[in-house]
């Protein structure tokens, strides 16, 4: 999975299972760590992300890229509605993916700071889990047992919120 | 091998606290009460980073509850008296003090900054004890319909609260000992965006300071409402208030002087016309095209002045008048008024003529109709189905019709009430207001409004009850409902329990004037832990206007409150008086 174009720099992203990437530069300066690293001189030819597993890396990829590519909005006050769209349903088909997925990837994009995506995955979960019920949510978002309220401390934190807290 | 997956599980819980972090400030406002009882780390960041709460009954919990669990909180609303007592404040007494919570939340909450009390009571002592506690960082501060002070607390707001963006004091009685308060605020604040006080009597200040305040906030201020003011004073607020949007006062010729023309400053879009002259109709012409809101509660306006003036007002989308507009002005407003999404009809008192035709005409016209609030001479059910079929967005609705008018209604509204609520699927709150002596709803229909009505959270019902039987038919429904208000609606003991019982969503029940509370104790088959209820009776020294009492039932995590004046009396949990 690489692209490429000729001239243009390339870095190599090597995913925890091993698997390597090579990428533009421009479309690696999405990220805000990335582009720190090379601007701090401290990025070798390949990269190791040891926390990021290669299916979500190559969604990583796939999003900057389309990204890199856009106008950006602070180059042209006025680009066009057709790219803003364009934009737009793009990110809405890249969010459909299972919440699995969508916590790897927001927790890739907080690792590699990269803040339009950490917002979109947020404002996914935050979609999927509006106007749901605390028992849905569980489920949604796989909470572990033992990560829950204690009985007493839900009973009443459950009265706090039905009767006097909006 | 255990231990393989103990630090898996380990690993998952870091990397899930993370996600959780990132997602909490995007969690939609309505879903964080779910959200914090998914889990211990969600109910921690959610107590951590929840910035704003309103509470909408001031006894519902106690205030060191609600600063032990949202302890960065920058944002209160905090309610108390039962509207329908806001009505009779002299012989209704009830409590709602803001004085615990003015210290629990002073000395507590480190990055208050914008406190609302709506329908409390509140001393000078609180207004002094807030402005000392938080005054450098308070940024908003709302009394509305609020009594029990006076100029004299306020003088301490306008001391130390100079970081004030929004003063409220909307529709609050306030003792007045002079204008030093307003001098005060007019000398310190340099960033003030909104100044309120319309609807309360506060005139005894210094117009001058009224100039200072536009003079210094010239930049900042947006929002001006007032009572009365010579023409002289507003024109000169005018010229310096260059970012004003919105005006709501009642200008006057001094005596003396001569009436003299005044510019609006150029960004004018939300404007109160009250008391003014018809002789202004011509200035407001000048930019009616980009109001957005447009309040004509005045008693010189007939459906002419109305039609003249709306006809134009093509961005029009808050419209606030009385039934001084009538039919033909309702018509005009659904021609022209496309992007209307809140309009309130109230009684004006002299001859009321806004009746089914106008009210179908509006809902034909502007789709955008988010609330609409009517008080109306009569009623069709093809109306309301018309509303139903028409106006999708609508969250609010309120019916009134008039009590002493004789005119032939459709009644009952069960068919219209339930193409009301199957189309407009997402209202949330509903009042039907109808004539005593009549069966404006019956038995199908308040089951009806169980039925359809899955959204509705508040509800208020006055005089459109058949049997006992409608209230158990709206009981099966609803699956939201929170507030149910009745009046006039004198349903059996047996019945409000059942239905406090059968509807575990409810948190608060009020009955206005309950003639039937005489009728033995079937009342308490609806208690049960932490539900308390009140009895209030009406103190009035004309023996022949004694009124029943009216039923006050809420759900409450706080012990039983101490401040329980002499009229009410604590049917639940009992309290021994000594």
């Amino acid at each position: 999975m690489s692209t490429s174009s000729s001239s243009s720099k390339k870095i190599v992203l090597k995913s925890a299972d091993n698997e390597t990437f090579e990428i533009d530069e421009i479309v690696a300066l999405e990220s805000q760590a990335i582009k720190n690293m090379i601007e701090d001189e401290c990025a070798d030819n390949v990269i190791p992300l040891g926390n990021i597993d290669s299916k979500t890396l190559s969604k990583i990829i796939e999003y900057c890229k389309k990204h890199a590519e856009s106008p950006k909005k602070d180059d042209n006050a006025d680009i066009d509605e057709k790219a803003v769209e364009d934009l737009k349903s793009f990110d809405a088909e890249f969010a459909k993916v299972d919440m699995p997925l969508i916590q790897d990837i927001l927790m890739a994009a907080n690792f590699l700071n990269i803040d339009n995506l950490i917002g979109l995955m947020c404002r996914t979960i935050a979609d999927r889990i509006k106007g749901k019920t605390p028992e849905e949510i569980r489920k949604i978002l796989n909470i572990n047992k033992n990560d829950l309220l204690s009985p007493e401390q839900e009973a009443k934190a459950r009265e706090e919120n039905s009767w006097a807290f909006d | 091998m255990e231990d393989k997956e103990h630090k898996q599980c380990r690993f998952d819980t870091e990397l899930i606290d993370t996600v959780f972090d990132c997602v909490i400030p995007y969690i939609y406002p309505n879903d964080l009460n779910s959200v914090s009882l998914v889990s211990r780390k969600l109910y921690e960041l959610d107590s951590m980073t929840r910035k704003h709460v309103t509470i909408q009954n001031c006894y519902s919990v106690p205030p060191s509850c609600l600063v032990k669990r949202f302890p960065n909180l920058e944002s209160l609303t905090l309610k108390g008296y039962p509207r329908a007592g806001m009505f009779s404040l002299e012989s209704f007494k009830w409590g709602g003090y803001v004085t615990p919570w003015v210290e629990e939340i002073g000395m507590r909450l480190k990055r208050l900054e914008c406190v609302r009390f709506r329908r409390m009571i509140v001393r000078d002592h609180d207004l002094e004890v807030l402005a000392g506690m938080c005054g450098g960082r308070i940024k908003v501060l709302k009394l509305d319909s609020c009594w029990g002070f006076s100029t004299d607390g306020l003088l301490h707001i306008g001391k130390k609260c100079s970081g004030l963006r929004i003063l409220s004091l909307e529709k609050s009685f306030i003792d007045e000992n002079g204008g030093e308060w307003l001098h005060e605020l007019a000398l310190r604040n340099k960033c003030l965006e909104s100044l309120n006080y319309c609807l309360t009597r506060l005139d005894k200040y210094d117009y001058e300071d009224l100039v200072l305040i536009a003079k210094n906030c010239s930049e900042s201020l947006v929002s001006l409402k007032l009572r009365g003011c010579p023409w002289k004073y507003v024109a000169e607020v005018f010229s310096y208030a260059v970012n004003l949007e919105e005006f709501d006062g009642r200008p006057y010729i001094d005596e003396g002087e001569e009436y003299i023309g005044v510019k609006f400053p150029p960004k004018m879009r939300r404007l109160t016309w009250s008391n003014w002259n018809t002789l202004d109709i011509p200035i407001i012409q000048s930019f009616e095209h980009q109001l957005t809101k447009l309040n004509l509660i005045c008693p010189f306006f007939g459906s002419d002045e109305h039609c003249v003036l709306i006809h134009k007002c093509l961005n029009l989308e808050e419209l606030y008048t009385t039934d001084a507009i009538e039919d033909s002005g309702l018509q005009v407003a659904s021609h022209f008024c496309k992007n209307l999404r809140k309009i309130k009809i109230t009684r004006c008192w002299l001859e009321g003529t806004v009746s089914h035709i106008g009210l179908t005409d509006l809902a034909k016209g502007c789709l955008e109709l988010e609330c609409l609030h009517v008080n109306i001479k009569d009623i069709k059910n093809e109306t309301l189905e018309c509303i139903g079929a028409n106006l999708k967005k609508l969250r609010d609705f309120y019916l009134g019709l008039f009590h002493e008018v004789e005119e032939v209604c459709e009644l009952p509204l069960d068919n219209g009430v339930r193409a009301l609520l199957t189309g407009c699927t997402k209202l949330v709150k509903l009042g039907i207001d109808l004539r005593s002596g009549t069966r404006g709803l019956t038995d199908v229909g308040w089951g009806n409004i169980g039925k359809y009505g899955q959204n509705v959270v508040d509800m208020n019902l006055g005089f459109c009850r058949d049997t006992d039987a409608g209230l158990q038919e709206l009981s099966k429904g609803c699956p939201k409902l929170q507030k149910l208000k009745m009046s006039g609606c004198d349903f059996s003991q047996q019945a409000l329990a059942n239905f406090v019982l059968n509807v575990t969503s409810l948190r608060y029940l009020w009955v206005q004037d309950y003639y039937a509370f005489e009728n033995g104790h079937d009342i308490f088959a609806m208690v049960r832990p932490f539900w308390k209820m009140e009895l209030i009776k009406y103190q009035s020294n004309v023996a022949d206007q004694q009124k029943p009492p009216s039923l006050l039932a809420y759900y409450s995590v706080a012990e039983q409150r101490k401040d329980i004046p002499d009229n009410v009396i604590p049917l639940y949990p009992y309290v021994q008086f000594e």
